[in-house]
């Protein structure tokens, strides 16, 4: 036996190193970007109702991540993406800028059970329960809903809106707290016995935000809850001095697009931070190999239970944030589907990876608002001008199908995802790169066995 | 006094003893083998001793102190740490990951440091990662710091295995076939290696092996275990002629074979070098 040396395993070059192979990295793969962003955008401030300009602008987003250019320039672009030209078009039209926010908090959720099911390899089907308790937790407050639960203190409720951000970070104790009490009794449970009773968790929460109407009305049973509070314009007087006189929807679109983006910013910067450091290695370990994790000093219940909390500290947040904005909420927004949903985003972004959940979030959600709303439409005028397309044919119908599809072909051809964290695309290309070596390993160990204990 | 003591321990499975009131008294500085028979319960003695499994009687201590109902990060935490038999590396992780997993008892940084990313976080990380390569280097797989674990050959993942149980700065460690499936070069480095681990950091070794070269060479204490019960123990000298031993596990043959080879002193003295001279600049 020689000393196995090994070739070292064949490189998959990523998109973004055969993208830096073309272009280069120079000022070339710079000036493709700026002319890609400019482009982009006076196409979709000159057509501010053509879907195809606003996917086209959104796309930009991917190629500035893509490119390769300096980190500054990163960032600089993106601001000028999300922070300048995405609210000028949200003045030419409400509905692109909503499509973003909406995308935005499906991005913070999938960000979060992404911690939980990506990092420490934890499968949760019930996350939207964490949303819901946010969600909740600030429309029974804003409204008068509370004064059942407190009736000592009827007279303070609906809380004045500035309490929103109180609420805010309330809603991510909540969560959080929550995330602990659905940890502790499943930290013995493995795979399938973990994901049934987070399906449970996520149904019994759904079920008491349906039934808790009486015999106190605390969250207003299936009706659910309306006229929610909303966080005070603390910032009109500067409007007005500025004389920009826009209505106070418009004003509030703005608003919440702002603190969705920012609530996304947090909670990137803060998935990254966990997973680059002790906690974040110890749930790889766990996810790797559980006894080996506690050998080595993992503390596990307090490492799975981390995992639940902080997972559901980002819906907590976006549960507020998204109670705030709608000024509805009721029980069906919380059900099973929506959970599998966010699953579906992690899943196609790619298990683990913080990229791959913005974008898995951000598809599916333009997916469903947008493209698919669209593409009905167009079949209706194509239908009108003689195309043979049968009537009552409605793609929007057709949406879980579509969404099945996505999952079975993605996890067929590319399990680990669109942008996938580099251990998994290690993890699930293993075969083609590694086999031959592994067996060469057990041989050895074959050959050396028998005769063990009789060498001198 | 020991700094490591196990009496009785006991351990059923179902109707099967595995481990029968089994004792071993382990000194500081001390390298300790423990051998039998496939089944005669010496990986559950050190699943055991890291609080893998619960014994169903007898005691365990590490200085003085017991082990038995600990979680086993917390005995990790008091200085006991091992290595598998089938290694169990965190193969999509690096091997520098690796070694910062097994330091996870020495690391003190809570949530909010870690996402504030305060200045005493940045401060432990960079040392943990100093260190963590310093143990590579004792191993001798600085160079694959960012390779994939599962990428590395088979010896190398051996080694990996000690220095991520060293990162733990352990008092204790317990080694599971640390030579199973190594060829002879292999097999004599991995001796090396394991002598250094007494001898250049100090740490206390028990393990578990089937060479019985390496395990006469190295050790100065040997238990026999078979069925569960210590059959024997003592010196490498007294368990090559131990009538019993040879019986249950050595076999005629092999324990004449054994006579030929290098005798060891049992207690080498401090600072006098056996065999070949250690590599310098350890």
């Amino acid at each position: 036996m020689s000393t196995r040396q090994q070739t070292p395993a064949r490189e998959r070059l990523s998109l973004r190193q055969r993208i830096a192979g073309i272009v280069g990295q120079g000022y070339a793969a710079m000036v493709i970007v700026i002319l890609y962003v400019l482009l982009a955008s006076f196409w979709l401030i000159s057509n501010p109702f053509s879907t195809i300009a606003y996917l086209v602008f959104l796309s930009s987003l991917l190629v500035i991540y893509y490119f390769p250019i300096a980190t500054w320039a990163k960032v600089a672009l993106g601001l000028l993406v999300l922070g300048v030209v995405m609210p000028y078009v949200g003045t030419l039209n409400q509905g692109f800028l909503d499509v973003v926010t909406q995308a935005a908090i499906f991005v913070a959720l999938a960000l979060g059970l992404n911690v939980v099911v990506g990092f420490a390899g934890l499968l949760d089907l019930g996350y939207v329960a964490f949303f819901a308790i946010g969600a909740y937790l600030w429309a029974i407050f804003s409204t008068p809903q509370a004064a059942n639960i407190i009736p000592s203190l009827a007279q303070s409720f609906p809380l004045a809106g500035g309490w929103f951000f109180v609420f805010l970070i309330l809603g991510v104790i909540a969560a959080a707290i929550f995330g602990v009490l659905l940890g502790l009794p499943v930290l013995r449970l493995r795979g399938d016995y973990l994901a049934i009773v987070t399906l449970g968790f996520g149904e019994v929460i759904r079920l008491l935000a349906n039934n808790l109407n009486r015999p106190i009305n605390i969250t207003g049973g299936a009706q659910g809850i309306t006229n929610i509070g909303q966080p005070p314009l603390f910032f009109a007087p500067v409007l007005d001095t500025l004389n920009i006189n826009t209505s106070a929807g418009a004003t509030y679109r703005m608003y919440f697009y702002v603190m969705a983006l920012l609530i996304v910013l947090i909670t990137i910067m803060v998935a990254r931070r966990l997973n680059d450091s002790r906690v974040g290695r110890a749930w790889t370990a766990i996810r790797e190999d559980e006894t080996a994790a506690i050998a080595m000093g993992v503390p596990l219940v307090r490492m799975k239970l981390l995992a639940f909390a902080a997972g559901a500290t980002f819906a907590g947040a976006m549960g507020v944030l998204y109670a705030a904005k709608l000024r509805f909420i009721s029980p069906p927004t919380f059900d099973v589907v929506q959970s599998i949903s966010i699953l579906a985003m992690v899943i196609l972004g790619g298990m683990g990876s913080i990229p791959g959940a913005v974008l898995g979030a951000a598809l599916i959600t333009l997916l469903n608002l947008r493209i698919l709303p669209d593409f009905a439409n167009q079949l209706v005028i194509w239908r009108r001008a003689g195309l043979p397309i049968p009537e009552g044919f409605d793609p929007v119908q057709y949406q879980r199908l579509f969404f099945g599809l996505v999952l079975i072909f993605m996890t067929i051809f590319r399990p680990e995802g669109l942008l996938p964290e580099r251990r998994r695309r290690a993890e699930l290309h293993d075969d083609e790169e590694q086999g031959s070596d592994e067996g060469l390993v057990q041989d050895d160990q074959n050959l050396v066995h028998p005769d063990v204990g009789l060498k001198s | 006094m020991a700094l490591f003591e196990a009496r009785d321990v006991k351990k059923l499975f179902g109707g099967l003893v595995a481990v029968n009131e089994v004792s071993l008294s382990v000194n500081e500085r001390s390298i300790v083998s423990v051998i039998g028979p496939n089944g005669a319960g010496k990986t559950t003695f050190f699943n055991i001793v890291t609080g893998i499994y619960k014994p169903d009687g007898g005691t365990i201590t590490l200085d003085g102190q017991s082990l038995v109902g600990l979680r086993p990060d917390q005995i990790a935490a008091r200085g006991i740490t091992r290595t598998f038999q089938n290694i169990r590396l965190f193969g999509n992780m690096t091997v520098l990951e690796n070694v910062l997993v097994g330091m996870h008892t020495r690391l003190h940084s809570n949530v909010w440091q870690i996402v504030l990313r305060s200045v005493s976080f940045k401060q432990e990380e960079r040392k943990a990662v100093d260190r963590a390569r310093q143990l590579l280097d004792f191993v001798g797989l600085r160079r694959r710091a960012d390779d994939l674990a599962r990428s590395l050959a088979y010896g190398e993942q051996r080694r990996l295995e000690i220095g991520r149980a060293l990162a733990s700065d352990p008092k204790l460690i317990l080694l599971d076939e640390p030579a199973a499936g190594m060829n002879p070069q292999e097999t004599e480095d991995a001796t090396d290696l394991i002598r250094r681990l007494r001898d250049d950091l100090g740490i206390t070794v028990i393990l578990i092996e089937h060479d019985m070269g390496l395990v006469m060479e190295i050790s100065e204490h040997i238990a026999v275990l078979d069925y569960g019960r210590k059959i024997a123990e003592g010196t490498p000298a007294e368990i090559r002629h131990n009538p019993r031993v040879i019986e249950a596990y050595l076999g005629q043959g092999a324990a004449a074979s054994l006579d030929h080879a290098p005798d060891n002193v049992p207690h080498p003295p401090e600072g006098v070098e056996q065999g070949p001279a250690t590599p310098p600049g350890v």
